[in-house]
């Protein structure tokens, strides 16, 4: 038999080795308590300091004084920092360790990283977020990323913090400082996320205004921001200007989230008793609300009392409540009597 | 055609990862049923005899989908998931390297060191091809893997290895002519590579269905 095919067949994946990973999967993927750090390097430490020191002066393979970190998980690095163990990271989420012994890179993706450097030890530590580069000799400090950005707050020590687009600042101990995401994205989860801790709107309005900067932004990122941008402004009173934004957007060939913006520039018309700037939204909505129809309805009802008529029965065909239908029903005899 | 390579049906694996993404719980487990054993494969095939195929597998997976957020052109699954596949591996043979020399040094309950050795389950002959294999460079092997023992197209693997097409056949020519070499070495019955259902013996460096290594 060709020893090709055999050894095709005999690396076929059987049923119980699928299931045994599968298994395996599913174990790692429940959540588990986080455990302290000092539990997780106190326990191999001693052992694999000792054995790694022996073993590599008894092969004559001690390694350079700077040796390369190969590029892991940080998952692997626990097992990377014993060699040296003057660097003491415990974190919750996930990055990547890279660089060298004397000056080891982290990329931080998302979540809390804790750093201890030994002091006076030459150890040029650097972590690096999207929007920060930490750079520290000699101190403790934590550095957190989730949505509202990227931040630092030192222990004891300094670090210098340089935030993407902005200079270098020195932290002392006590002292922190944010870096703002730097992409549309980025901007975009900032803005929802203040949104969502009940912050000034004036303060979201500004990061949505910052994303609508971003030079990475997508055709669906832009709408997600125009929408939020048009909640902003309407919050902060500015609604001759929320019209303006919605107005230029629809225009835009084949805009995100049109419906949405459209609808808004309709409500914030009506705010402002402009019917006639409300009617061309509310007529080029494609999925009318019954409230869509009843207020296009409404704004009909004199100058076009045949086409109010319209809406009204249309909206009578889509309506889900008694209280909807009551509302149809009222405006349809409105008119009738008018008739 | 990602999808189809996996025997699924209608749902592509972009789609499937798009539910998978705002937190489809069968979504997740439809795209491990779909990819795992191919996963595995891979991992029994290019692991080598120092790695856990099964562990490194579910270590993919794990990546796969603590990372799905970030693959952007879901089109390309199943390239980025043999991605992540192959780190994955060149992460569990560095650990299994630093494992001879420091035992202990990583903390794993199911170490290979006290499992029963799965390669036992193999023949000889499919020991003295992974022996072969591992004799080979990295990127040999994983040509002569895919091509050869797999069977897929040079575009689909130049597609899967992000490499042109022309490099894709070059590094084949190459991984044939060290894999006959091994096989010479190994005393393993000489048939060509080429295609591994043995048709294509006897053409030197060539495969049956016509295409050219």
């Amino acid at each position: 038999m060709d020893a090709l095919k055999q050894f095709r067949n005999e690396t076929e994946a059987d049923p119980r080795a699928l299931a045994r990973a599968q298994r395996r999967i599913d174990q790692a993927l429940q959540p588990r308590p986080v455990e302290p750090l000092w539990r997780r390097l106190v326990q191999p430490a001693p052992v694999a300091a000792g054995l790694l020191l022996a073993g590599a002066l008894w092969m004559g393979l001690m390694p350079p004084p700077d040796a390369p970190i190969p590029a892991a998980a940080l998952e692997e690095a626990r097992a990377m920092a014993l060699s040296g163990g003057r660097v003491q990271l415990s974190w919750e989420g996930s990055g990547t360790v890279e660089g060298t012994d004397q000056a080891p890179r982290i990329g931080w993706e998302s979540g809390e990283i804790s750093v201890e450097v030994e002091p006076d030890q030459g150890i040029g530590l650097e972590v690096r977020t999207r929007e920060a580069q930490v750079r520290v000799i000699g101190t403790g400090f934590a550095v957190r990323r989730d949505a509202l950005g990227t931040t630092v707050a030192v222990r004891h020590g300094t670090v210098e913090v340089t935030c993407a687009g902005s200079g270098a600042v020195r932290l002392t101990e006590g002292q922190s400082r944010s870096c703002l995401p730097v992409s549309a994205a980025g901007l975009l989860a900032r803005a929802r996320a203040q949104q969502g801790a009940g912050a000034p709107a004036a303060d979201w309005l500004g990061s949505v205004e910052a994303g609508l900067k971003a030079p990475d932004g997508s055709p669906g990122i832009e709408g997600e921001l125009r929408v939020l941008q048009l909640q902003a402004l309407e919050a902060v009173g500015r609604i001759a200007e929320a019209r303006a934004v919605a107005e230029d957007y629809v225009r835009q060939p084949r805009p995100a989230r049109v419906e949405e913006v459209r609808r808004y520039a309709a409500m914030l018309a009506l705010q402002q008793q402009d019917c006639a700037a409300a009617v061309p939204h509310l007529s080029a909505l494609t999925a009318p609300a019954v409230g869509d129809l009843l207020r296009l309805a409404d704004c009909e009802a004199g100058s076009a009392p045949e086409n109010a008529r319209r809406h009204l029965e249309a909206a009578r065909a889509v309506c889900n409540t008694p209280e909807e239908r009551s509302a149809v029903d009222t405006r349809l005899i409105a008119l009738g009597k008018g008739d | 055609m990602q999808a189809d390579r996996a025997g699924t049906g209608a749902v592509t694996d972009g789609e499937l990862l798009e539910a998978a993404r705002s937190g489809e719980p069968r979504a997740r487990e439809q795209l491990c049923a779909r990819w795992l054993p191919a996963v595995l494969r891979w991992c029994n095939r290019m692991g080598g005899p120092s790695v856990d195929a099964e562990d490194a597998a579910s270590d993919v997976f794990i990546v796969m989908l603590t990372r799905m957020d970030r693959l952007r052109n879901t089109d390309a699954f199943d390239a980025w998931l043999y991605g992540i596949t192959r780190r994955t591996l060149a992460a569990h043979r560095r650990r299994a390297w630093v494992r001879r020399w420091v035992p202990g040094i990583f903390s794993d309950p199911d170490d290979p060191e006290t499992r029963p050795d799965r390669s036992m389950e193999r023949s000889e002959t499919g020991r003295r091809v992974q022996a072969v294999l591992e004799e080979m460079t990295a990127n040999q092997r994983e040509v002569l893997i895919l091509c050869d023992v797999e069977e897929r197209t040079d575009e689909e693997v130049a597609r899967m290895l992000e490499i042109p097409t022309g490099t894709v056949k070059s590094r084949l020519r190459l991984a044939r002519a060290s894999f006959r070499q091994g096989c010479a070495r190994h005393s393993i019955d000489p048939v060509t590579p080429g295609r591994a259902d043995g048709q294509a013996g006897g053409q030197a460096g060539g495969r049956a269905d016509g295409r050219t290594g």
